[in-house]
């Protein structure tokens, strides 16, 4: 009986907690060197953020209440601050930054300039303070491990995907991947990296403790993947047949094919609806995907050109 | 002097301004067109006859390949008025939707990486909407200078262009006129 009136307690104080909050997705948007901010709850468009010219990746860390933005064509990083929805800061970046990512404990912020082909290593607490190493060629998608000794980058023009050693800087390897690798992510389980071959129509899948890859194939030209919380699906924008390619990890295939909005790029999973957002470069909006019946829920219009390249939920509650 | 500091000043900018990676550009344009969406569907689906209706191409010639992947591609070679050709490949065609893909793989427009959709659906009154967009990237990737020609603008003037005359002349020739 004490057992069942703490887990109710629980259950009421869990709800009253996420009731209080919702997350909120930011998404870049290219056309309008715009932000714009949704709340996941009620999808409601909460805030609009002017940003640098071009922008396109997004990190986000809940931590410093803080969102990085690489603004491609402005040579710069636009810091947001989440609790009054405005840029706090600018930090510039020499090159065309595009990928970013921060560290699981926010120190550490990292951009791909794809330009000049390295990797800027940005301490968040003093921007000034930063480190760079040089990588493959055009450097795009970024992802930390879990404990923040790694970090992954996508090698678009290489074909290959980077372990580096976040402390010494050292490159610890090269995997190779499919042609033209774009977007990765490090899956809940913290054991799988996920890579996206825009040339090859599919998906890398790679075991950190052997670096051994499998590969499974999706649609048209895909650019980014995101994993669900349990490791039982990945989902892939496929941008040139405006749909989700809904992957089963146990059967290693492609198991439903969800249309979404023109030309999708940016996509994550939200843990607390169990939905999936997309970004839609041509149609200008963010679609919803329930993740338990794989249908398209609604899309919400944003911005001109939305891409949400990165991680771009941030989690509210717990 | 003060001239010359200017012209120098103006001649740095390339050298000075930071290394640069392009952006990719969107055209995106909508024709409303007084005849029956499954009409003006009919001269945008057929990929070889494009000269029907675009004021810019003289000929097409159309032919299937297998490509790098062992798929059957079809592709077209359209030989423009002014001169010059451009090799198109069909993505997807969509009779449900009505909606045709295609990209470019090599020709004379100023762009590189050509991706485009062209749809076509029913709006009040029995008439057709035709939606045309694309995305690509100049043909000058690298650091800037950037050669003459090979900027964003001059991709996106030819891209509009070529919209702009083609939408217009789909209008007349679905519409009688």
């Amino acid at each position: 009986m004490k057992q069942f009136i703490i887990l109710v307690i629980t259950a009421i104080f869990a709800f009253s907690l996420s009731a209080a909050s919702a997350d909120e997705a930011y998404i870049t948007n290219q056309g309008d060197n715009t932000v714009s901010v949704i709340n996941l709850t009620n999808h409601q468009v909460v805030a609009t953020i002017p940003v640098g010219k071009s922008p396109v990746g997004v990190a986000i860390s809940a931590a410093l209440s803080k969102v990085f933005i690489t603004n491609v064509d402005s040579h710069s990083v636009s810091v947001i601050d989440t609790k009054n929805y405005q840029v706090v800061d600018s930090i510039d970046i020499p090159g065309s930054p595009v990928g970013i990512a921060l560290s699981p404990d926010s120190s550490t912020l990292y951009v791909a300039d794809w330009n000049d082909n390295r990797i800027l290593i940005i301490n968040t607490a003093d921007t000034q303070q930063r480190r760079e190493v040089s990588i493959g060629k055009a450097p795009a998608g970024l992802a930390t491990s879990p404990d923040g000794s790694k970090l992954y980058v996508a090698n678009r023009d290489s074909n290959d995907l980077a372990i580096i050693d976040t402390a010494s800087l050292k490159i610890l390897g090269r995997i190779a991947t499919g042609a033209h690798p774009f977007g990765v992510t490090v899956g809940p389980d913290g054991q799988h990296l996920y890579v996206v071959n825009v040339y090859e129509n599919s998906l890398s899948i790679i075991d950190t403790n052997n670096n051994q890859s499998r590969v499974i194939k999706v649609g048209e030209h895909p650019y980014c993947v995101t994993v669900s919380p349990d490791s039982q699906y990945a989902y892939v924008t496929n941008t040139q047949a405006d749909t989700v390619s809904v992957i089963s990890l146990q059967q290693d295939k492609e198991i439903a094919k969800v249309h979404v909005g023109g030309f999708p790029e940016g996509i994550n999973y939200d843990t607390s609806t169990n939905r999936i957002y997309v970004a839609n470069w041509f149609d200008n909006s963010v679609s919803v995907i329930d993740a338990s019946s794989n249908k398209l829920i609604e899309n919400i219009p944003t911005g001109k050109q939305s891409r949400a390249f990165g991680q771009f939920i941030l989690k509210t509650s717990h | 002097m003060k001239k010359l500091l200017a012209l120098l000043a103006i001649g740095m900018l390339p050298l000075t301004a930071a290394a640069h990676g392009p952006s990719p550009q969107k055209v995106e344009k909508t024709v409303i067109i007084d005849a029956s969406p499954d009409k003006v569907w009919a001269l945008v689906k057929d990929f070889g006859n494009w000269q029907k209706w675009h004021p810019a191409v003289e000929s097409t010639k159309l032919e299937t390949k297998k490509n790098e992947a062992g798929e059957e591609e079809t592709l077209r070679l359209l030989t423009l008025k002014g001169g010059g050709t451009l090799l198109e490949n069909l993505k997807s065609l969509d009779e449900e939707g009505k909606q045709l893909k295609y990209g470019i793989v090599e020709g004379v427009l100023p762009v590189a990486d050509y991706y485009s959709t062209i749809s076509v659906k029913a709006v009040e009154g029995g008439k057709a909407e035709v939606k045309w967009m694309g995305r690509f990237y100049r043909v000058y990737k690298l650091n800037p200078p950037i050669p003459p020609g090979q900027d964003d603008k001059s991709a996106l003037d030819a891209i509009n262009g070529v919209y702009d005359a083609g939408l217009a002349n789909l209008k007349k020739v679905a519409e009688g006129k």
